[in-house]
């Protein structure tokens, strides 16, 4: 069994729903190759967690909320349907994606094998939706298990960087904070995530995670917050060190 | 569901008293959250099933029966909370089973301290220093002004650490087979290291943003964070 199988076939290797006869030849060749017991320990890492993760309870209001949604579905189809420019404009929006997606498709000529960019997609998904389950959840140490599953996806996510965003503001752990602006390093921030970084200093409890986030917006070398973190900079109800850290950084990215 | 709910202070003459509180749920993972704003934590392990508490601080002095300055203590699903009021000088001694997990808070502490522990531990300090000893599982600490001090003894190698401190220093000793990715940064201070970090970044490292790299191979992230103070990362 080549590489490429058995890490087309890994999935169901750690979802135990492969004949034994392929679970042989899989075990036989993680034990040669380094590059796929690497992958296969990331998989069984991903699997296990999934399998850890607590099951949330619906709270009391569902039931209410269900019956709320249903209502309001029921009265939106009593009314009588309103033609208007929008309901032409759903569809032809979507056709002509299709043809835009046809047209990339067509003149797309890298080489990239779709069940392995599947994989990775899948990979990346899950690993998305583990860092998005983990930083909602009670216990310290699973959140910071968040954090660390957003500082290993390979690019930035809209979803990922607002529950970054909410962790660097309100999360009660200075050092679940602290990893939250890490991870900043590696998803990569947008204009408006690195306003908001700047707009969640003055209310940081923490002089540590102030500083933290100062030290990230130099490193990404975004002149355009050095007029907010001077006038952050001679704010008399800031600490004296993130006052000074604040000049430096202004001054770096003037 | 049971629900234990103690008035500490409502015994303010008795000379050092235990307070025995059971875990109710087995089935569950044990917690030990306490938050004390005056005092000092001291949180060990040991063989037994409940958790005892101490408060040494109620032998010396009467206390005024104010419910500003009242300590609450109750147990909910396995998880037993203490939290201290703004008056109160609360001087805890705390045993719990081996395998209990804590988030401890403490602003105006001597030292928060913990012994002999496995599971997830989280603690912040203000003003005192953290000092775990012989813990095992995973470990938040910070410490705003004072230094933070572990001795590892296993690691979970499924979980993220972090080591932080704004204007101490940070001392970390871990098993030499600890596997990690490692960042690490420091303002004003040194990193000292006798493990063998694989530096990442190639020839291009910038020591003021940082250092990142793996022990033995890479595993879960560690993350240390100083200001003022210095990063030792040391092998048990």
């Amino acid at each position: 069994m080549n590489c490429e199988k058995v890490q087309k076939l890994l999935p169901e290797y750690w979802a135990e729903t492969i004949p034994v006869n392929s679970h042989r030849e899989i075990e036989q060749h993680l034990h040669q190759c380094d590059t796929c017991q690497a992958e296969a320990e990331m998989l069984g890492e991903l699997w296990a967690d999934l399998d850890r993760l607590p099951t949330l309870e619906p709270s009391t209001d569902v039931r209410s909320r269900f019956y709320g949604m249903l209502d309001a579905y029921r009265s939106g189809v009593d009314e009588k349907p309103k033609r208007n420019w929008f309901h032409w404009a759903i569809p032809a929006g979507a056709f002509a994606m299709l043809a835009i997606g046809i047209f990339v498709g067509r003149v797309n000529v890298t080489p990239v094998d779709p069940q392995i960019a599947q994989l990775r997609g899948e990979i990346h998904g899950m690993r998305q939706m583990m860092a998005l389950s983990l930083l909602q959840q009670q216990s310290p140490a699973d959140r910071m298990r968040g954090v660390s599953y957003a500082y290993r996806l390979d690019k930035s996510d809209g979803d990922v960087v607002t529950a970054l965003l909410e962790t660097v503001k309100s999360d009660p752990s200075v050092n679940v904070r602290l990893a939250a602006v890490d991870a900043f390093r590696k998803v990569g921030t947008g204009v408006a995530a690195r306003k908001a970084l700047i707009d969640s200093l003055k209310a940081q409890d923490s002089p540590l995670v102030q500083i933290a986030i100062i030290e990230l917006l130099v490193d990404l070398n975004d002149r355009t917050t050095a007029k907010s973190l001077q006038s952050f900079s001679v704010d008399s109800a800031v600490p004296k060190e993130v006052q000074e850290s604040a000049r430096w950084a202004a001054g770096q990215l003037n | 569901m049971k629900l234990a709910f103690f008035l500490i202070a409502a015994f303010p003459l008795i000379a050092q008293q235990d307070y025995a509180v059971a875990f109710s749920d087995d089935a569950r993972p044990r917690v030990l959250k306490a938050d004390i704003v005056n005092g000092r934590i001291t949180v060990r392990g040991y063989s037994g099933k409940d958790a005892i508490i101490t408060n040494e601080s109620m032998a010396r002095e009467p206390r005024r029966l104010d419910t500003d300055g009242v300590f609450s203590l109750t147990e909910q699903n396995n998880v037993i909370t203490l939290n201290g009021g703004v008056r109160k000088q609360a001087n805890l001694t705390i045993q719990v089973p081996h395998r209990t997990s804590l988030q401890l808070r403490c602003t105006n502490c001597g030292e928060l301290r913990v012994e002999g522990i496995e599971g997830d531990i989280d603690v912040n300090t203000v003003n005192g220093g953290v000092r775990l000893i012989n813990v095992s599982g995973s470990v938040l600490a910070h410490s705003l002004n004072q230094s933070v001090t572990a001795i590892i003894d296993r690691v979970d190698p499924n979980k993220a650490m972090s080591f932080s401190s704004m204007n101490g220093s940070i001392d970390c000793t871990f098993p030499t087979d600890l596997r990690a990715n490692v960042r690490m940064r420091t303002t004003n201070g040194k990193i000292h290291t006798d493990f063998d970090v694989r530096l990442a970044g190639g020839e291009a490292i910038r020591m003021d943003r940082g250092i990142s790299g793996t022990i033995n191979g890479g595993g879960p992230e560690i993350l240390f964070k100083a200001f003022n103070g210095s990063i030792h990362i040391r092998k048990k």
